[in-house]
């Protein structure tokens, strides 16, 4: 290597020193090295010379970078002790900032993002039929229509059918227990992907009707009921489950974390005949794996050619369906999915808000320090390296409001869970910090501080020397553009605060609409529970009959207890829909049957939920001995005998081509919400209890007065009582129950309202902050025009409209801008236009009030301002 | 480059000195020299021991001249016999003053060793 070629590549070695050490000394270095190089009497030793100079580049240049940046963080330090009041304003603003964004990305991360427990999820796909009139992705598939798409399609490497429900484990000596339970058709396990921890998990000849009764423990089941010992398998338990009460063999325990479907902790095969399970009867969820390579589309697309084939070959079972898929993941967050968007955005805006927050009490701070930075500047310090010093300073704030931040988040998510009813969230949703949430918090922290300092930056760089030093930094003209940035700032603030308000406003009106939502029955003072009766003891007949009534009188007789009764669920968990065929209407076909809510009551049922009879009776004792009758709710009573009475006309349920016998009403009663507040989904029957069905599981609703606090403990024990192989669980109050449904609508409009607050807050202080640095700035002015004779009226008007300008713009682009966002809440809302005028005035109202507060202040000082002082200043 | 007025520390700050800067501030003492000369100096002094390379000896250059113990020349000594480009430093009073300080220090140092016979009177 030549020598020239040899210095060349030393000298491009230098770039990795910082720019204003090289500009400064990369050629007396070269040329050091040169005149060494020159010393050297032989060319071995002017390599060795050469090498050492190469290997000390290395170690001198990441040296000079830390002392540099070392010297700027004890500069931004002792700038920050000496303003401490903005600094740990801005500190404390920017950890509002990212705590809220950390917060609400922890969410995000945990739900959304983090991959399920199964492996390869990305190839497990939710499979529904669906009703191409209704729309929507559908609910279940038919367990014969499953068997065809197992045999036909060609898009899936396995397929398998769920529900859940609940398991009454009974263990001698013990009282029976309710657990939570899976049922899936053989293949579920493969489908999963999930292998067992210990023994196996049920194969296909499990899954046959009539195979010896198989079921699979979960791991924190196994350790807590069966003390964790591996001798449990082979073991026989006694289950009872909706198909009756069974020796069960234990077969295998999953591994720890192992949750599907929700909070299962105990599996069995569902064993289903399709003599009795039809392709009418929907109630089995379907989930399957796709072959590798194949999309979901694409196996929709399979299966739904084959679900044309069985609509044509069975067109009286079939209503003209068609079949959706989607990611598994997807389907089982989309309740929170929009949500959690949204708050990410309204998050997004808030961590703006404060930016530009502080990057505007970074510019009042970089004027101030205009002479300061003038100085330094004509003593020598490069541009580049005065705006390094003010990222460094904005990255210092970053850094501090950052760690303010993790600390709020820390503290917020678990808070914000609590506000999570138990049950609603997917259980293996994990919102620890892992290393997405690290990305996250650097990335926006390191903009956090490219925003907050990249403004002041620039006002620096492009600061006029001579000007500065002259003027003092008063009128300059840096200054000037600086204040424009500002009152721009303070308008973006504005705006988004107004989005963020508008929002907030909706989803609170949402919320209270729902909440004050009439039901049509009565919610306080209700308790509910559910129990499940072993069915060896009390089979179907009087014997199950008797403790109906037993439990019934019982639960009477508990002090405090005013009204009982049974029913098949409870209100709007309620979801057993059922076709409706009327006596004297046409028949229709299954596609065109409406679907109506069925529940089974006991007398009583009306009295307990305080919904009033409009017609007719309630149910009986005596309509055991002829049960066909029914009470129906006045909107079928409306539609299908308008202008007479609905008494004595007879309806029957299910297919129309089941011919189960005809009901005759002997009772209407109003609507009321069974399956959701936010509306009548489906209209509702009645049946009266009677012992042939074979109720295992009943849910019970107890009207207390108000002197029992807390009945549950009481009903329990009373049950227990009675039989303690009765498994009681579920225990809550109806008002417990409302008030999960709308859990979600209560998160949302909660931390909507607390971010928009924040945002109201924060904008009100940086107008707040521009109005008084405009004051004062203006002091000099001021005086003039008092001096010439303007009043304390005129100069509190003319601060007063500066102001409105800045509000009055932020508030027009707001306004706009969520006349045009609302509407992406719109499937939020309810009871109330994503354009509701009372909303958008209210949210005007706020922000003006707010922008008089803010400049109120800096009004009434600028009318203090002494002419003669302001005056003597020149 | 900002070339600060030194900030008001006392020259025990300094100590001990870094071995690097003692060198530069002794090669300084008697003359004005550029990077080259000083590293001649250096090695004419060690007898070749220490050898500083280009970008360390510039370090502590730059480093010295942030603290104040030494200048940037802007007059060149004599123009007729050398390179225009080259910078020359001179040492301040202030790094003078780090200077001898650094050498008491070292000097208590081997009193010390002598005091306590480790160290012979005479090397």
């Amino acid at each position: 290597m030549s020598r020239d070629a040899s210095i060349r590549l030393y000298r491009g070695l230098l770039w990795l020193y910082p720019l204003e050490f090289r500009e400064h000394f990369s050629q007396e270095i070269c040329l050091l090295l040169a005149d060494n190089l020159r010393a050297q009497s032989n060319g071995r030793r002017r390599f060795a010379v050469w090498l050492a100079a190469v290997a000390a580049v290395f170690v001198d240049a990441p040296r000079e970078h830390y002392r540099m940046i070392r010297q700027d963080v004890i500069y931004a330090l002792r700038t920050m002790r000496r303003e401490k009041l903005t600094s740990l304003i801005a500190i404390l603003v920017l950890a509002l900032g990212i705590g809220s964004s950390a917060t609400i990305f922890n969410l995000v991360n945990g739900l959304l993002l983090h991959p399920l427990p199964f492996p390869e999820q990305d190839r497990l796909i939710s499979v529904a039929e669906s009703s191409r009139t209704a729309g929507g992705f559908g609910a279940s598939v038919a367990f014969p229509n499953y068997l065809d798409f197992v045999r036909a399609n060609r898009t899936l490497e396995s397929f398998a059918l769920y529900s859940s429900g609940l398991v009454a484990l009974r263990r001698e000596g013990q009282d029976a227990e309710n657990i939570p339970g899976g049922f899936g058709t053989g293949p579920l396990f493969r489908v999963l992907g999930v292998q067992p921890l210990l023994g196996r998990t049920p194969a296909e000849e499990d899954d046959r009707p009539n195979a010896a009764p198989v079921a699979v423990l979960s791991e924190d089941l196994w350790r807590t009921h069966f003390g964790g010992d591996p001798a449990v398998l082979g073991k026989t338990v006694l289950m009872g489950t909706m198909f009756g009460i069974k020796a069960t063999q234990v077969i295998g325990v999953m591994p720890h974390g192992f949750h599907f479907p929700d909070d299962a902790q105990l599996w069995m095969p569902l064993q289903l005949d399709v003599a009795t399970n039809t392709r009418t009867d929907h109630w089995l969820r379907g989930i399957a794996r796709l072959k590798r390579h194949v999309t979901p589309e694409q196996a929709q697309t399979d299966l739904r050619v084959i679900m044309d084939q069985i609509s044509r070959d069975h067109p009286k079972e079939t209503y003209g369906q068609t079949v959706n898929t989607a990611l598994f993941q997807t389907r089982t967050t989309r309740d929170v999915r929009p949500v959690l968007l949204t708050l990410m955005a309204a998050v997004g805006f808030v961590l703006l808000i404060a930016c530009a927050n502080i990057a505007s009490l970074m510019l009042v701070r970089a004027a101030a320090r205009q002479r300061e930075i003038a100085v330094r500047g004509a003593l020598g310090a490069s541009r580049s390296r005065l705006v390094r010093q003010f990222v460094v300073e904005s990255g210092l704030l970053g850094i501090l409001g950052a760690i303010g931040g993790i600390l709020m988040s820390w503290a917020a998510v678990p808070a914000l869970l609590r506000l999570t009813p138990a049950g609603t969230l997917p259980v293996w949703a994990d919102f620890s910090a892992d290393l997405r949430t690290w990305i996250f918090i650097v990335s926006v922290t390191a903009g956090t501080a490219l925003l907050v300092g990249g403004l002041p930056a620039l006002s620096a760089s492009r600061l006029n020397l001579v000007d500065a030093l002259k003027e003092g930094g008063r009128s300059s003209t840096a200054g000037v553009a600086g204040a424009r940035v500002r009152a721009c700032l303070v308008a973006a603030e504005v705006a988004m605060s107004v989005l963020l308000l508008t929002g907030a406003g909706l989803m609170i009106r949402t919320f209270l609409n729902l909440e004050r939502q009439n039901l049509g029955y009565r919610v306080e003072n209700v308790t509910t529970l559910y129990t499940a009766a072993p069915n060896d003891r009390y089979p179907q007949g009087p014997a199950s009959g008797q403790l109906v009534e037993r439990i019934g009188r019982e639960l009477a007789s508990v002090p405090g207890v005013v009204y009982v009764a049974a029913a098949s669920d409870v209100p709007i968990a309620d979801a057993w829909g059922r076709s409706l065929t009327v006596e004297g209407a046409p028949l229709l076909s299954l596609r065109d049957t409406p679907m109506i809510n069925h529940t089974v009551v006991t007398p009583g049922y009306f009295k307990t939920l305080g919904i009033p009879i409009l017609e007719g009776r309630d149910f009986n004792p005596s309509d055991q001995a002829d049960p066909h009758v029914t009470i129906v709710d006045a909107g079928i009573a409306r539609h299908y005998w308008p202008n007479q009475s609905a008494l004595g006309k007879r309806v029957r349920f299910g297919p129309p081509e089941d011919h189960e016998p005809w009901h005759t009403v002997v009772g209407v009663v109003p609507e009321v919400r069974n399956q959701e507040l936010r509306q009548l989904r489906r209209n509702s029957v009645y049946i009266p209890y009677e012992d042939r069905y074979d109720h295992a599981t009943l849910a019970w609703l107890v009207r207390t007065d108000s002197r029992l606090a807390s009945p549950g403990e009481a009903l329990r024990r009373r049950i227990a009582q009675i039989d303690r192989n009765v498994a009681v669980s579920d225990v809550a109050t109806l008002q417990q129950i409302v008030d999960e449904s709308i859990w979600q609508e209560r998160f949302f409009a909660t931390l909507l309202a607390f971010f928009a607050a924040l945002a109201m807050l924060m904008a009100t202080v940086g107008l707040y902050g521009v109005m008084a640095y405009t004051v004062s700035r203006r002091t000099h002015e001021l005086g003039i025009r008092m001096a010439l004779g303007a009043s304390a009226r005129e100069i509190r008007a003319m601060v007063l409209l500066q102001s409105g300008r800045l509000v009055g713009a932020g508030l027009a682009v707001g306004v706009v801008a969520a006349l045009l966002l609302t509407r992406l809440l719109e499937e939020q809302l309810y009871g109330v236009k994503p354009t509701d005028p009372q909303t958008f005035l209210a949210v005007s109202a706020l922000l003006v009030a707010a922008g008089l507060l803010a400049s109120y202040l800096p009004a009434r000082r600028a009318t203090r301002v002494d002419p003669m002082l302001a005056l003597r200043e020149e | 480059m900002p070339r600060k007025p030194p900030e008001p520390e006392s020259p025990a700050d300094f100590l001990p000195l870094q071995k690097d800067m003692f060198h530069i501030l002794v090669a300084l003492a008697g003359h004005d020299r550029h990077g080259y000369s000083i590293m001649q100096d250096i090695a004419a002094r060690t007898e070749g021991r220490l050898n500083i390379s280009p970008s360390s000896l510039y370090s502590a250059i730059k480093r010295m001249m942030d603290t104040g113990l030494i200048t940037e020349l802007d007059e060149r000594p004599d123009p007729q016999r050398d390179d225009q480009r080259r910078r020359y430093y001179r040492i301040t009073d202030f790094g003078r003053k780090v200077a001898i300080a650094e050498a008491r220090r070292l000097e208590r140092l081997l009193a010390d060793a002598r005091a306590t016979g480790l160290v012979p009177k005479r090397l």
